[in-house]
């Protein structure tokens, strides 16, 4: 069913969302095992989204909303993520600190490469929402140390 | 290195180890298995249609019900006779392996001629059908007969009339031969 290849696609993408390996493991190996005995047209979409589904099932609470509306929206600088320079340790813990739905929302505009209208879409909320949270982001990730 | 690359990177040196790819790739379905899984629920439906069919053909429906809905199939057939004659002294001289004699037709319905019989089965029976004709207008009808095990399934005063699909059909019984006309 998946090759070596897609089964790290679908634990990178896990992983955004766990920000943990055991946890992240775990969700693929559920998600794999709830597949069988089904007759699935495109399985990489259908294993992420089933992927989504049981993450933000087991964590209603701390995933509906963002981590960072205390951030101040009006921001006056325009940011620019090219200007952002941060080291790796620093990525990991300020990645850890961020909500789950922050995470994967990076996650599906660096990695899968999704463009803002496309997540906005595929997440059923208006562009101006994304856009809202992606200026959060970047002033969390400029801002010199995690509070 | 600008934010977006240290972000790619960053998930992208996350990787499966050995045995974690090989703990997932052995609790994946093989194609040959999903597609019997998947066929699993056709075919037990296929199996109870089989068995309810079979029993309500064999065990619910009444004998003569069964007899009727054998001989309208077996006269749409229109199978040609074996032995080509409207003597009923030949036919059983042909026909030599049935356990009781034809009995001549024309006795009871003078306006119908045999033109020929043969071999067949009723109920799994040795039977025989010969083939009628008739005189005036030129149908054709299927008259069977048979020695049933089962002498009580009809009695000899009694003519059955049944219609299956659109063939008409009479039942009756005569020193121990069931008689079925097919018309």
């Amino acid at each position: 069913m998946f090759d070596e290849k897609k089964l790290n696609e679908l634990y990178r993408y896990s992983y955004a969302l766990t920000n943990g390996a055991d946890q992240a493991f775990d969700l693929v190996h559920e998600t794999i095992l709830s597949m069988n005995g089904k007759l699935i047209i495109n399985k990489v979409a259908y294993a992420k989204k089933s992927i989504r589904n049981k993450f933000y099932n087991m964590h209603k609470r701390d995933s509906k909303s963002t981590g960072l509306q205390g951030h101040n929206l009006n921001h006056e600088s325009k940011i620019d993520w090219e200007e952002i320079i941060i080291s790796r340790n620093e990525l990991k813990a300020r990645l850890s600190i961020i909500k789950p739905n922050d995470r994967e929302l990076l996650y599906n505009i660096f990695v899968e490469e999704y463009t803002y209208k496309e997540v906005a879409r595929n997440e059923k909320v208006p562009i101006g929402t994304i856009l809202a949270r992606v200026h959060r982001l970047k002033i969390f990730f400029q801002e010199e140390e995690v509070k | 290195m600008s934010f977006q690359d240290d972000f790619k990177k960053f998930y992208q040196d996350k990787k499966l180890s050995a045995q974690q790819l090989e703990k997932l790739s052995n609790i994946q379905e093989s194609k040959i298995k999903l597609f019997v899984n998947l066929l699993k629920p056709a075919l037990v439906g296929a199996i109870a249609a089989v068995v309810i069919i079979f029993t309500y053909n064999n065990f619910i429906l009444e004998p003569l019900d069964r007899i009727s809905k054998e001989v309208a199939y077996n006269h749409l057939k229109n199978m040609p006779p074996e032995v080509l004659t409207s003597d009923y002294k030949i036919m059983n001289d042909a026909l030599d392996k049935l356990d009781f004699p034809i009995q001549n037709y024309n006795e009871i319905a003078s306006n119908k001629v045999a033109e020929g019989a043969r071999y067949c089965s009723i109920l799994g029976k040795i039977a025989v059908q010969i083939k009628l004709k008739d005189i005036k207008t030129g149908k054709v009808a299927t008259l069977y007969q048979y020695r049933p095990e089962d002498q009580s399934i009809l009695s000899n005063q009694n003519i059955i009339k049944k219609v299956i699909g659109k063939t008409s059909i009479s039942m009756w019984k005569k020193q121990g031969i069931i008689f079925v006309l097919a018309q």
